[in-house]
Formats: C-alpha cells, structure tokens, sequence
C-alpha cells in the first residue's frame, strides 16, 4: 500500500469514527492549542465529579482514537495543523477532596505553578467565583466558562419567575467561537431531553485561526433550525421544537428584531429531518455530556467558524404527557482556562 | 464590535486606542499590557444581573511602580483613556474586578505586592495594593511580631488596600477597617504624587501613627472614589491578645431581633464585646451545612417552616449571634460573667463556647475570621440558590431593635415578592449596623436574572425612601444610590472630579461620580 493511499485508508477510519461520536470531520482539531503540552482535570469534590470525568474521558478517547488511526489534520479538519502533538497526553487528574474553598492554597500553587497546561475544572458556584480570582492571580488564560443547572423551576415546574425556562439550562462564555462548546453538547442533549436550553456568548466574535481560511458556510444543526438576528449577523438562535419569538424569550433575549434563517438554512429543511444520522456515541446523562462537550471545547474539536458573539440553542417538546425523569435537582460550574 | 479588541473604551476609535496601547506597552512592555480575550476574560465575571458584557473592559494593564502609573495617568490624559484601578480585585458580589463602564481599560496592582514596613511596637504596617492579607499573614507569623489582622470575608485572597479604600469591614475589634487606616499616598491624575497627613511633611517619622495632619484630612475623599490612586497605603494591627474566647448565642424567632440588639448595643457600646459582633439569619449559616434542594425544590423563596427544620436539623438558630472577648483571661473572666448575665435573663437565649460549639462548621468558620485567621467558607453562600449570582444588599441601620426588625420584614417581603431568600446578617458596629443581604439568584434562569434585578431595584427605592442609606453597592446600581443621597451631595462630588480629574480618565462612574 503506498503511502498515500494508506494516509486515505486511516483518513476514512478516522471521519467514521468521528462521525460514530457525533462529531464531523472536517471541523476536527482547530489549531488552538497555541503552546498547550498537556491538560488537567480538575475536579472540586462535588456530586458531579464522576459523570463529568466520565465525559472528558470519552472525549479524549475520541482525540486519541483519532491520533492512533493517524489522520493528518489537513484530511481530517480539511486545513492545516496537526493533530498529532504531545498536547493529547492523557489529562492529569487533580481531586481536592476537601473541595476549593478548604484547598485555595494548593489550588493556587497548582495553577501558578503550571505552565502549558490547559485544564478543565468542575465546581460548586462557590468554589467556581473563587478559582476565578485565583486564576486571575496567576496570569492564567480562561477558554470557557460554564453554568449548568437542572432545576424544576423550569418550565415544568411553574417557575415564579417565568412559565417558559426549561429545566435544564446552560450558560457558557467562550474567549471566542473557536472555542465554542454549543453544537456538541446540544447534540448530545437533543435525543434525551424535553427541554433545554444553551446559551454561549463569545468575548470576541471573530473565530482567529479561521481567518487563515476561506470562511465556511454555517452548518445545519440536525434537528434545528437555525436564525440570525436581522441587522446582527453575529447573534444566532438554534431552536428545535419552538419558534424562533418563543426560543428567544426562553433564554432571556429581548423579543424586539426580527429573526431571519441563517444562511444554510435550506439545507436543513431538505436534509435535516430526512437524511439518516450516523449512530451517536450514548452518554449516560447530561453532566457526562456537558464534560465531554468542555473537552472537546479545550481540545479544539468542534469550533464555530462564523463571526459570533452569541448564540443559543433552544429545545421544547411539544407539550403533552412527557415521562418525568427522576433527575435531583444539580448545579454546578464548568472551566476551561490555560495556564 | 472592534476586530482588534474584546471592547473599546466610550467614544474612542480603534485607532485612538491603538496609539494608546501602544504607548502603554512602551511604558510597561508587552507582557504587562493586555488585550486578548483569553487574559481579559478573567476581569469580567461579575455576578450582577445584568450582561457581563456591559463591564468588558478593553485591556488591563499591570503597573509595579509609582513611576509607571504616573505614565500611564499622562497616557490616558492624552488619548482620553479612561482606567478602572483595582488592587486585588476581589470585590465579589459588588462587581469583582470588572470595571463600571464597558471598555474601561483595568489597572490591575496586584504586582505592586511590597510590604514596605510593618513596626511591630507602634503596632502598624505600610503596604503597596497589591498585597495579599496572606501574604501578611505570613509575614507577620515569620517574623513572630505578635499582631492580629482583620479580614474580611475573602481573607486570604484579598487584601487590605482594596478593602478598606472600599469601607469594607472584618470581625475582630479592628473590624470597621477605615477607622484604622493611617496614611496614603496617592498618584493624581495630573500625575502628581499627594501623600496624605504627615506623609506630606518631608522627614516625617508619624505618617503612620497620626492621621490627621495640619488642615482638611483627606483620606476619606478617596475611599469609594475616583479621585486618585492609591498607592501605599498606612493601617493599624491590633496586638494579640493574651486570650480570645469566641462564642455563639442562638436564639429562636425572627422577632428576637429585637432583643439582642438591645442587650448588644450597650455591651458594644461600653467595650465589653469588642469586636465587629455578627448576627447572623439561619439562611445565612446554612450553606455550610445544608443544601436547599433538600428542603424546598419548587418555585419560590423557602418558606418559614422549612427554615425552622432546616434551623433544628443543623443546630443553628434562627438567629447566631457571634462575638468574642479578648483580652487577658481574667478581663475576659469578668466581661463573660456581663455577657451572660446580660443574655440569660429573658431565658431565651442558647449561649455555646467553642467548648460546646467548636466542631460546628459554622461556628469554626466565624471564629476564624473573628480571631483574624484566613477561611473562605462564607462563600458556600453561593451554592445555596446556586447559579453564579449574588448582589450584596447593604443598607445601614441604628443599633435598635425595633429598627433592625422594621429592616429585616422589609427586605424578606421584598425579596419574597421576587421569590428569593433572605439571606442576611448584621454586622454590629458601635451604634450603627451594617445590614448585610446576599441577593442569590440562578444566572442561567433568565427569569430570575430579571427578578433579581428588579428586586435590587426595588430594596433600594424602598429602603431610600424609608432614609435608610446604602453603605455600598455593586458596579450596575452605583448611579441609582448616589442619587439617594440628593442632589447637593452629587454635585459636591461633581465638584471635586472635575477639579482633580478634569478629563475625566479615572474610573468615570465609580459611585456614580463622573
């Protein structure tokens, strides 16, 4: 087998076992990682430690899948890099057992310490408002921040506040859609869920690395439909069962302008509901989920490569008699910074 | 949106701010000027339900000397830049680090972190801003100088200049921190250097042991201001007492309140408590035992009846009155005998020591920060509602019962109405109260978010119209509490900013003061 053809053999390997993950080639490895060598896993001693472990572990094990197969970047994302580098080292794992606000100090040596480090991290909101300072003390760099709740305030639970906020919320701020985490995790949420919603703000709305390339037309979002705010191009809305006027209320955005289809949009009435999807990679339960999705963020697995500075994606079912998941009431905070 | 930049400052172009830039990293170089968003993102989080987005700044920039912040003042003269100076930044629940205006340019001192002199005798220290109270800590426990500090809620990772030039306040008997601050120097924004009281006199030896100098005493201008930047910074240690005793009284019913406070005030008063005394609401303790879900998961502020189970599950009183004596233990032998003669006569009273009560994570904390050690456990304050938001509440009261009671109601029917909790405590002063209520809400529930700003809003319209004033505010209501205080007060302010600031560079918008 010569070399090229061998290099075609892996390449096909990798794009199906990309697509078996839910994760499409072309968008594989954004050359982000800048000087990153290695990433850690932080995790703060909350209930959610495991099943958010567990999702960054399956995100690596699709870098690494990826790597042993072989593909160059240029094949598999269509544009050059590497995806071969040290930077896909397993992540070095840190447990406070005590949690952050007993363990500040050994939380600070680590992220001074630690140079070309790239880490994801889970808290509790208290813990979370505190790694922000130490960060900060340290010089380091944040990628990604999350919220993450599941509460029955929601829109099944007759919230106070509004009838129409699901139960399972996300709010993430990325340094800039290179590092967006949106797409995968909606992706991953949409099969099982009756309602969620996610909503990312981007610092800077220009995807960097992207400018080195000819710009790509946005991508459908199976199983939504996607919106630009007229006269904004960059502030985006990905609904799947409700309108764009209800999606737009549900994450708090203000119901003035007009919501127009992004470009693209064509393809998803055509092709989005009818075209058989390629097998999705299950997740246990949501928090694997939002794990998974702050790695693929950190790795630079699934960037956005239009102009944004906001985006949400919106789920509802239909209302109707929906089997209740007995899910316990979560919240918790979610970090990619680089040290 | 600039292509270059995450924000710019208000009315400047790109390219203004290019020359600006430029002109910064020519004074501090590269790595000390910064702009993308990765090293801004740290400086935006505010915890205020409003869009972080309104207090993006455009850059940060990190100063070590007194001779670059003259610069970097000329600079923003020159460009119209305006700056948002902070030292630590650890503001958390008033705004963090971020800065009031979008596209503020942050002047971050945490590098200018020198302990220039602490005189173990006269009992004070002199401190560049960006010292920590841990690097204090230590210092102070290595050279075995024998001095307490007094720290706020954040401890450790803030220090005591930001703290005390925003009026914050700790716990031990140093606690109302301004009281004890001596001395400054202060760059101006024409460049100059001011040093305030003595400091001003050359070859002075009483910069730090006399406040008031010859003339108006100035320090107050700049706390919670934007008339300079301080850039040391005078304050007095409290020696370590031969012998602290910490204790808690809890006491049953909200109405209590009433009682305590009068039993306190005249125990403060006279110095038989010396300290800042807590107390402290059930919901304010509980979230380093307890997590809401287990008590209430629908819509809505918990009710009272969860909060009396919650209270007798996890040993806490509705109300936790915490305090201390210091002193030799024979002083604190006879002010513990007035202590609980004075609280044991209406028997409603719970009184524990740290023999009783020391294993409690509560009453471990609050000993801790009452004996000027670090901890950062209050911050479990915001896993209660969880989410991320928080906006402290901080109306000031009389240290009357009846008064403190009229406070409490209002703001727990206020925050109901919103469907929040009331998480709240109040800091004993001499004769004044600090009020202090953690407004927690849910960041990712757009209804709450909206909520919880109305409520603010709401809390300070009430409370103003009432006469009760705010002592201190978050970044997005400084407008509306500076016009609680009139019209005459602003304007003096006004006065002021435009005879020391004329351009207007140094964080325009601070207490509503441009």
């Amino acid at each position: 087998m010569d070399v090229r053809r061998r290099n075609l053999m892996k390449g096909l390997v990798t794009g199906g076992t990309l697509l078996a993950l839910g994760i499409p080639p072309r968008v594989f490895a954004s050359t982000t990682a800048g000087s990153v060598r290695k990433f850690g896993l932080l995790l703060g001693n909350t209930p959610v430690d495991a099943a958010f472990a567990a999702g960054v572990r399956t995100a690596y094990a699709l870098s690494s899948n990826a790597r042993l197969n072989g593909v160059a970047e240029s094949e598999a994302a269509g544009r050059a890099g590497s995806i071969g580098k040290a930077w896909f080292s397993p992540p070095r794992m840190i447990k406070l057992k005590g949690g952050l606000l007993t363990e500040y100090e050994v939380v600070g040596k680590l992220l001074e310490g630690a140079r070309g480090v790239r880490w994801i991290a889970v808290m509790d909101d208290g813990s979370a408002a505190v790694f922000m300072e130490l960060m900060r003390n340290a010089g380091a760099g944040l990628i990604l921040r999350g919220s993450h709740a599941f509460s029955r305030h929601g829109a099944s639970g007759g919230s106070s506040f509004s009838q129409e906020v699901p139960e399972l919320r996300h709010v993430w701020t990325a340094a800039s859609p290179e590092f967006s985490a949106g797409d995968v995790l909606a992706e991953k949420l949409l099969p099982g869920y009756n309602s969620f919603s996610i909503v990312e703000d981007f610092l800077s709305s220009e995807h960097f690395a992207a400018r080195m390339y000819p710009r790509r037309l946005n991508k459908p979002k199976p199983g939504f439909l996607s919106y630009r705010l007229d006269g904004f191009d960059d502030i985006h809305l990905h609904c799947s069962g409700l309108s764009a006027a209800d999606g737009c209320e549900s994450v708090g955005w203000s119901k003035a302008g007009t919501w127009v289809p992004l470009k693209g949009q064509e393809l998803e009435s055509d092709e989005g509901s009818t075209r058989p999807r390629p097998a999705q990679m299950q997740l246990t339960g949501w928090i694997e989920s939002v794990g998974y999705a702050a790695m693929t963020a950190a790795m630079g697995l699934h960037s956005y490569q239009i102009p944004c500075s906001q985006r949400a994606f919106v789920h509802q079912l239909p209302l109707g008699p929906h089997p209740r998941r007995n899910v316990r009431t979560e919240r918790f905070a979610s970090f990619v910074i680089e040290t | 949106m600039s292509n270059k930049y995450i924000a710019l400052p208000k009315g400047i172009s790109e390219k203004t701010f290019d020359s600006a830039i430029g002109d910064f990293r020519s004074v501090l170089g590269d790595a000390a000027v910064l702009t993308s968003a990765q090293q801004l993102a740290p400086y935006i989080k505010t915890m205020m339900p409003v869009p972080d987005s309104d207090h993006t700044p455009s850059a940060a920039l990190m100063a070590t000397t007194v001779e670059e912040i003259q610069k970097i003042v000329g600079i923003c003269n020159r460009y119209k830049v305006p700056i948002w100076t902070i030292s630590t930044g650890k503001n958390l629940g008033y705004g963090s680090a971020a800065p009031v205006e979008r596209g503020q340019v942050v002047l971050d001192l945490k590098r200018m972190n020198r302990i220039l002199e602490v005189d173990k005798d006269l009992a004070y220290a002199l401190v560049e801003p960006g010292v920590t109270y841990k690097q204090l800590y230590d210092h102070i426990a290595e050279h075995k100088l024998g001095l307490w500090l007094s720290m706020p809620a954040p401890s450790a990772i803030a220090g005591p200049v930001g703290n005390t030039l925003d009026r914050g306040v700790g716990y031990t008997p140093y606690g109302e921190h301004f009281l004890f601050a001596c001395g400054m120097e202060v760059v101006l924004a024409n460049g100059e250097v001011l040093r305030t009281g003595m400091g001003s006199m050359p070859n002075s030896n009483t910069w730090q042991v006399f406040k008031w100098g010859y003339g108006p005493y100035l320090d107050g201008i700049f706390t919670q201001s934007n008339y300079g930047i301080v850039t040391k910074f005078g304050f007095w240690l409290m020696p370590a007492p031969p012998a602290f005793k910490p204790f808690v009284i809890q006491y049953e019913n909200e109405e209590d309140i009433v009682e305590i406070v009068e039993i306190i005030r005249p125990l403060r008063i006279s110095g038989v408590i010396p300290n800042a005394v807590v107390i402290a609401h059930a919901l304010y303790e509980a979230p380093v035992k307890a997590r809401r879900s287990d008590y209430v998961t629908g819509p809505g502020s918990i009710p009272d009846a969860a909060v009396r189970k919650l209270a007798k599950d996890h040993h806490l009183g509705i109300w936790n009155l915490y305090a201390a004596l210091y002193g030799t233990p024979e002083q604190n032998e006879v002010n513990w005998k007035i202590v609980t003669q004075a609280f044991g006569k209406s028997g409603k009273a719970k009184i524990l020591t740290e023999r009783e009560a020391g294993d409690d994570p509560a009453f471990k904390y609050r000993a801790s920060l009452m004996r000027g050690d670090m901890t950062l456990q209050e911050f479990s304050l915001y896993n209660w509602r969880g989410g991320g938001g928080s906006m402290w509440f901080a109306p000031v009261s009389q240290a009357r019962g009846s008064e403190t009671l009229k406070q409490m109601a209002l703001t727990k029917e206020i925050l109901a109405k919103y469907g929040l909790d009331y998480s709240g405590e109040f800091i004993v002063g001499m004769r004044d109260m600090h009020h202090i209520v953690d407004v927690l809400y849910d960041k990712t529930d757009p209804g709450q978010v909206k909520a919880a700003y109305q409520c603010f809003d709401e809390l300070l319209t009430i409370f103003s119209a009432q006469g009760y004033g705010t002592y201190r505010v978050n970044t997005a209501f400084m407008d509306k509490v500076a016009e609680t205080y009139g019209p005459v007060q602003r304007q003096v302010h006004k006065t002021l900013k435009k005879a020391l600031d004329p351009n207007g560079i140094l964080a325009p918008g601070k207490s509503g003061i441009r």
